[in-house]
């Protein structure tokens, strides 16, 4: 070009190869070769390149990948495979309707040169925005058939025509054997399904799906929310044996089950034991694991609809657990976990693993129980109708088990103190002992059928101790749990019974917190004390049914005797002097009062 | 149109051209055809009227000839065919007048006729040109395909060939579409440095892989790329993603992405890079707000299940929250698209309406970037917690028994189950406010009856639950004051009712709850009022009455308590103190002030900062009139309570003189009373009953120590020895002799008198009574005295009338001493008729022994008593002739008061002798 000086111009000459360099060519070309741009990137590319695969890859290669990618994901599970399957349909279906689409533009376009009017009326908006309307004529050509040709197209023709019936054939033949596979796995599904039916499970149709067989594996007392959720839909698999849909079984959590923990501290202490029923995979077992997660599910469901309305009792719920709260420090937790993994059983189950496992069982034991409530209730002739909407009440899971775990710390708190005071009154070497009886009414539980086994473990929760201090003081304490009315919590009943001198008051006192009955309890050793210290003679008077005396031949000497939690005090003084105070603490100090009464 | 208006307009357009023009275009009228075709003459129409009418005439003549006709048919006939004949005529008539303008008719028939034809010929025009234009369409030509002509043209071959869009090119090597991709780079770059900037929201972008790939925060990254050169041709969009959590990673759905990508290119068409952002921008606020949806619905079927009511409006997403909550109108927050302000794009905000009002103060946060329904609901319900919280910690506060220090308020930003409101209803006992998150119920915890009540209550009615608190305040305290109380002993009078009208004068006019107690061993009118109202917790010791039908309250006085409340049981202990001296004091005082003596509390002068009660003065000269030994001030102080609840009191007082007479013996003697006599102080204890009185009690005891001092004194000026001194009672000894001592007692009965108590063989156990009456009427004083005087005598008498029933012969009954007085004794020998008379005189200050015969000195009466004689055995002893240590005096004796013994045993053997002679 640039040789013929002739042609030389200051405008630059179109590119030799315009089609092929410009981007939008390009960009074509690429999405031709390669798929969707956005599917592209350098990176590949430069890996490609260092690859050494620095070539030309055709469309079919890139099929061929996506083919080996397919076959890779039917292995998964037939739900991707149809999801694919779909979804190619839509390309496909897609890709066909363009090309009507197209076809439909074009013929439309060709009319438009002299029908304007009705071209027009199937030209799509954007083919009429690209070009006039009518801009395309058409012409018919007259060409001669080629003798030749024809005898070509009449062979191509007859062969397509035989290998057409061959596949006619080969395709019957296919259907024939499908047909009889097909005949054979039917057999094989309903004999299966027969031997569910006879292990005592209903088959049902599947609600949504009324071709479908499916099996109820739920609780017919469950709540409105898992009324629904147990049903598995039976199908038939690919050998024709029964595979039951295992996605929608398993509730909102996945495949876990409750699990209760321990907590001290912010230290776990106590793991319940993750362990679900055998793992063989056979239908009979996943619809039997499927109906514990279930139970599990709706367990814990109904565990967090319960707790909400306990938040006075310590109780709190979050996102994923509710929380017990026992004490400052103490607190179980429960939450839905995974299933654990092994078979082994973890060193991190921890100290208390025996009261989170009776935890988690009874949780459990309790759901069937309030299932059968509720069967009991159903049996019943209903309440009358009413404009109102009768709200469910919460079924009762959290408050038993909460109410036996707060009378067992309150318990283990009053063994404590107990045990101190006891302690405060021998170190200062005055006799005193107690004996405690734990869940007096749960002790012999009259069984007549399953619910009455439970029953026992309801409602008030009684404990009984004796405490015989100094001074000839006895005290019987009546412990209860109740987290309802009329107590609320842990409430005392203490039986007083002494001579009467040092204090006035004498038989059944009622503390309705903890604290209470420590103040009491303490003051109770203090005034047996200063009974204790008259009767050791009568050298001392009291003053005043207090906690203070004096000594009967020296008006000026006194002492006060201060019981607290920690520590059993003695302060002596004489009006004017300066008091001096004596503590035992529980410890032996190998000084007793009576030494130090002898003493002052 | 007539010809000549043809005519006329050549004729006016030849003027307009103008004179000028030589030659002149004259358009002829064209001859008009003439139509003759149809016409007929008028002539022929009138002959054959005429001929047709004549022929009706005949006709009808004929007709009217035949038979069968009435007269009157005939006539109507006839004129029937005259009337008809008339109108045929004036038609003629009519067209005969009108036949006179038959020439001009004829004229506008051609006219007509001319036109028409000239219209055909226009029609044929139109015809043949359409048939030609019809016949022209085989014979178009093609546009000229420039494109390819200027090839050919330029580089002298078409290089489109025909199978060019067939036959795809080679395919592209990885290097080529690497080298494409970095040339699109450029031009990316350079079209969005150069030519068309994006806008503000897209200015954070990175051009790589043939794309620029703008990022906003929070929301999306979209692709973009170019389609051709030209820097103004329209983008692309290549892929899309969201860029918020949950999303993040989750493909989106390929329909949807198609559908996106779909849009987008015809966005980008036509509005570019502005309209993609708002276009995608919308898309993802749109997406957020279904993403929340769907978390919301899930956590609606989970935890929340109940308590949340979820809707969507439009684009809007309504979650009420707390649907079980009773009152105050419905809370609910709406999540949608804010409309964004110039320079600033919409945004998802969320309006909160609490309690059916909305809140514009408060931003709820919303996290955009990790897009959680929970932790939205949440964080609102935190707000919500803390706002209700904070009233009722703002109400609370106003209140006085509400200290500052009595309310903690923690509030927690998202999870308001760590947020609550602490009360200190007791010292003991504090109970936290929550609002459960899902329900919006209140939790009282830890909970016990009371509270549970309580919560209860707040639950059915939360506008009122501050006042729902303060009444648990007042109940759990009431509770704890009261079960303290009774473990102590005290005992809860529950059915103590007195008329609110009558409280309101003693008490707070705020006062709600009322608690009486009374300690075991009060007297029952006195009791402790516990008043618990809104300007505090008073206690104060009342004086009831019981009345049939209603309780009265008399007094009320305050316990002044300056520790903050704390009804420990030291505290009841202390309580009981206070309230048994208030009482004590309280009664002491209306006594005196009855009876109008001088008093005054004052502090004490030993406290102790627990307690401080005051003590009493009491103006002594005041209590007993007359005394003058004491000085003025006498201190009540209230030392403590007895074992049985009784009250302690000490009076402490002080005489005059220092009491150094008393010698040091007295302290120990008495536990009621005791002396210190150097200063002369003297403390008197006393115990009694709370609700009684002292002061009776305190004068007699003040009257017995003025007794004690006086005896005191006078036992020391007689210099004999004290053998023990109390205050009701002073023993000595006048004699060393065992069975010489005394005891005198006084106020110990209840008559006031004093009584002498001797012992069994004191020699003065005979005139006993006649000293206690000299003791109670003329003192100690004489009564030692008289002991001291009449002992030798009592002694010498005990002597003869030893001898008298030892001697042999004597018998019983046959001495007898009778005594007069402390003076004068009469001892009677009977069995030898003589009485005598010993009587005490003074002569010259000395005391003698006087005696005589009564015989001769007695009265007239006791002269001639039978067997009485005159002591004639005596006259030797009278006259001096017995010799002895007495003076004869002729008509008796007298003996010193040491040295009578000798002479009553000279008299008695005299007596004696005379009447074993006789």
């Amino acid at each position: 070009m640039s040789s013929d000086p002739l042609l030389l111009s200051l405008k630059s000459w179109p590119d030799e190869n315009l089609e092929v360099t410009s981007v939008s060519s390009l960009i074509s070309q690429i999405q031709a070769q390669r798929g969707h741009f956005r599917d592209v990137n350098e990176s590949i590319l430069q890996a490609e390149i260092a690859a050494g695969k620095d070539e030309g890859q055709t469309d079919e290669k890139h099929d061929g990948e996506t083919e080996d990618k397919a076959d890779k994901v039917t292995e998964k599970d037939s739900a991707t495979e149809l999801r694919n399957a779909k979804m190619e349909m839509a390309d496909l279906v897609a890709h066909a309707l363009n090309e009507a689409l197209l076809g439909l533009d074009y013929v439309s376009f060709l009319v438009s040169l002299h029908n304007p009017d009705t071209g027009n009326l199937s030209m799509s908006p954007a083919l009429k925005q690209s070009v006039p309307a009518g801009s395309l004529g058409f012409d018919k050509i007259q060409r001669k058939i080629d003798p030749k040709a024809l005898k070509d197209d009449e062979i191509v023709s007859r062969a397509w025509k035989i290998e057409g019936l061959n596949s006619a054939a080969d395709a019957f033949l296919a259907a024939s054997r499908k047909l009889g596979d097909e005949v054979e796995k039917e057999g094989r599904y309903w004999e299966q399904v027969l031997a569910i039916r006879d292990e005592g499970w209903v088959i049902t149709r599947m609600p949504r799906e009324r071709q479908t067989l499916g099996v109820r594996y739920g609780f017919a007392e469950s709540a409105a929310e898992y009324k629904n959720k147990g049903i598995g839909a039976l199908r038939r698999g690919e050998d024709g044996s029964v595979a039951m849909d295992d996605v929608a079984t398993t509730g909102s959590r996945g495949k876990a089950m409750l699990r209760v923990r321990m907590l001290e501290n912010g230290e776990v202490k106590g793991v319940s034991i993750q362990d679900g029923s055998k793992k063989t995979g056979s239908v009979k077992d996943v619809i039997e694991r499927a109906r514990n997660f279930v139970y599990e599910d709706e367990l814990f469901f109904e565990i967090m609809r319960e707790a909400r309305i306990m938040a006075n009792q310590g109780i709190r719920t979050s996102e994923d657990g509710v929380t017990i709260q026992l004490g400052e420090h103490r607190s179980i937790l429960i939450d839905m976990a995974p299933l654990d993994e092994d078979e082994t059983v973890p060193d991190v189950l921890g100290a208390e693993i025996g009261l989170v496992q009776g935890v988690a069982m009874a949780f459990r034991i309790l759901l069937s129980y309030n299932h059968r409530l509720s069967l009991r209730k159903r049996s019943q002739p209903p309440p009358p109708l009413t404009q109102r909407k009768q709200a469910v009440p919460p079924l009762s899971l959290v408050r038993p088990i909460a109410t036996h775990l707060i009378h067992h710390q309150h318990l283990s708190h009053l063994q404590g103190l107990l045990a101190s005071l006891i302690g405060l009154a021998k170190s200062a070497g005055l006799h005193a002992e107690f004996s405690l009886k734990p869940l007096q009414n749960c002790k012999q539980p009259v069984i007549k059928d399953v619910e009455s086994a439970v029953e026992a473990f309801l409602g008030k929760l009684e404990s009984e101790a004796t405490l015989v201090l100094p001074g000839g003081w006895k005290i019987e304490i009546h412990m209860q749990t109740m987290l309802g009315h009329p107590l609320f919590g842990t409430g005392f009943i203490i039986n007083t019974s002494h001579d009467g001198i040092s204090a006035r008051l004498m038989g059944e006192n009622r503390f309705n917190s903890v604290e209470e009955m420590e103040l009491y309890l303490c003051w109770c050793l203090e005034r047996s004390i200063v009974n204790e210290i008259r009767c050791m003679g009568d050298k001392w008077q009291q003053v005043a049914q207090g906690n203070e005396m004096w000594s009967v031949d020296k008006q000026t000497r006194r002492i006060r005797v201060e019981v607290s939690r920690v520590g059993l005090a003695i302060v002596t003084g004489t009006t004017g002097g300066t008091d001096a105070r004596v503590v035992w603490d529980g410890s032996d100090t190998g000084r007793s009062l009576q030494d130090l009464l002898k003493e002052f | 149109m007539s010809p000549s208006a043809v005519d006329n307009v050549p004729t006016k357009s030849s003027l307009k051209d103008g004179p000028n023009k030589s030659t002149t275009l004259e358009v002829r009228a064209p001859p008009l055809p003439h139509l003759t075709h149809g016409f007929i003459p008028l002539s022929l129409l009138i002959r054959r009227l005429v001929q047709d009418s004549h022929n009706k005439l005949g006709e009808l003549v004929d007709s009217l000839q035949g038979g069968g006709q009435t007269d009157e048919e005939k006539k109507r006939r006839i004129i029937d065919h005259m009337q008809d004949t008339r109108k045929q005529f004036i038609k003629v008539l009519v067209l005969a007048m009108w036949s006179k303008n038959a020439g001009a008719v004829g004229e506008v028939i051609d006219l007509k006729l001319f036109l028409d034809s000239r219209q055909e010929i226009f029609h044929s025009v139109v015809y043949n040109l359409l048939d030609v234009r019809r016949n022209m369409n085989q014979a178009r030509v093609p546009n000229p395909d420039l494109d390819t002509a200027v090839q050919v043209l330029s580089t002298g071959r078409a290089q489109t060939a025909m199978t060019h869009r067939y036959v795809p090119p080679p395919p592209l090597t990885s290097s080529a579409i690497l080298r494409t991709l970095s040339n699109i780079n450029t031009l990316l770059s350079l079209r969005l440095t150069l030519h068309s900037p994006p806008p503000p929201h897209f200015r954070t972008y990175t051009i790589h892989s043939g794309r620029a790939t703008f990022t906003v925060d929070h929301e999306f990254e979209v692709d973009m790329s170019i389609g051709s050169e030209d820097p103004e041709s329209q983008l692309f969009l290549i892929d899309f993603r969201l860029l918020f959590h949950p999303c993040t990673n989750t493909p989106i759905a390929p329909a949807l992405r198609a559908e996106i990508e779909f849009r987008g290119n015809a966005i980008l068409k036509q509005r570019g890079l502005e309209g993609i952002f708002e276009f995608l921008h919308e898309f993802v606020l749109t997406h957020k707000i279904g993403v929340l949806l769907r978390q919301t619905q899930e956590i609606h079927a989970g935890r929340w299940t109940e308590n949340l009511r979820v809707q969507q409006i439009k684009r809007t997403l309504v979650v009420q929250y707390w649907t079980t909550r009773v009152g105050e109108g419905k809370s609910w927050i709406e999540v949608g698209a804010k409309r964004g302000s110039p320079g600033k794009p919409s945004r998802l905000g969320v309006r909160w309406m609490r309690e059916g009002k909305e809140v514009k103060d408060v931003e709820v946060p919303l996290d955009i970037a990790v897009l959680s329904a929970e932790q939205l609901l949440k964080s609102v319900i935190a707000l919500h917690t803390s706002q209700i919280l904070t009233t009722i910690q703002t109400r609370l506060r106003a209140l006085p028994m509400f200290p500052p220090t009595s309310l903690r308020l923690v509030t927690h930003a998202t999870d308001s189950f760590n947020s609550f409101l602490q009360l200190t209803l007791t010292p003991s006992r504090s109970i936290r406010v929550l609002v459960e998150p899902i329900t919006g119920r209140f939790a009282l915890t830890r909970p016990t009856a009371m509270s549970t009540h309580a919560e209860g209550r707040m639950n059915q009615n939360p506008a009122n639950v501050d006042e729902l608190l303060v009444r648990l305040k007042f109940v759990v305290l009431q509770e704890e004051i009261e079960s303290r109380a009774r473990s102590m002993g005290w005992e809860i009078l529950k059915m103590v009712n007195v008329r609110r009208e009558e409280l309101k004068t003693f008490f707070p006019s705020t006062t709600r709850y009322m608690t009486y107690m009374r300690r075991e061993g009060w007297r029952r009118e006195w009791v402790v009022c516990v008043v618990l109202g809104d300007g505090g917790e008073g206690f104060y010791v009342g004086k009831i009455h019981e009345a049939p039908q209603q309780w009265t309250m008399s007094t009320a006085i305050l316990i002044p308590i300056t520790t903050p409340l704390n009804p420990s049981y030291t505290f009841l202990a202390s309580l009981e103190k206070m309230a048994s001296a208030i009482i004590t004091l309280h009664v002491t005082t209306e006594i005196l002030t009855s009876r109008r003596i001088q008093h005054q509390l004052k502090p004490p002068k030993v406290s102790d900062p627990k307690l401080t009660i005051p003590d009493l003065y009491i103006r002594f000269s005041s209590l007993i009139p007359r005394a003058t030994w004491g000085i003025d001030a006498l201190r009540l102080t209230f030392q403590s309570l007895a074992d049985d609840g009784r009250s302690i009191l000490t009076v402490f007082g002080r005489t005059r003189e220092p009491m150094t007479q008393l010698g040091g013996e007295i302290r120990a003697a008495d536990s009621d009373v005791s002396f210190h006599p150097l200063s002369g102080s003297y403390a008197i204890r006393f115990t009694v009953t709370v609700g009684d009185t002292i002061i009776d009690a305190l004068v007699e005891k003040l009257h017995r120590i003025e007794t004690l001092i006086r005896f005191v004194a006078v036992i020391r000026r007689f210099k004999l020895p004290c053998l023990h001194v109390s205050l009701g009672r002073v023993g000595f000894r006048y004699s060393p002799d065992t069975n010489s001592t005394a005891d005198v007692s006084f106020g110990s009965d209840g008559d006031g008198k004093m009584r002498l108590h001797l012992p069994a063989r004191s020699p003065h156990v005979r005139i006993r009574h006649f000293l206690e009456n000299e003791l109670n009427t003329a003192g100690l004083e004489i009564v030692v005295m008289a002991l001291t005087v009449t002992l030798p005598l009592l002694l010498a008498f005990e002597d003869i009338e030893a001898r008298f029933s030892n001697a042999p012969g004597g018998s019983e009954g046959a001495l007898y001493i009778l005594p007069r007085n402390v003076d004068w004794f009469r001892v009677e020998y009977r069995n030898h008729g003589v009485v005598l008379d010993w009587r005490l005189r003074c002569r010259k200050s000395v005391l003698y022994w006087y005696v005589q015969d009564a015989a001769m000195t007695g009265a007239e009466s006791e002269r001639g008593v039978k067997g009485r004689r005159r002591a004639d055995m005596l006259k030797g002893i009278w006259s001096g002739e017995v010799d002895g240590d007495w003076e004869a005096l002729k008509i008796g004796a007298a003996a010193g008061v040491k040295g009578v013994g000798a002479l009553v045993r000279s008299v008695h053997e005299a007596i004696v002798e005379a009447g074993v002679a006789a």
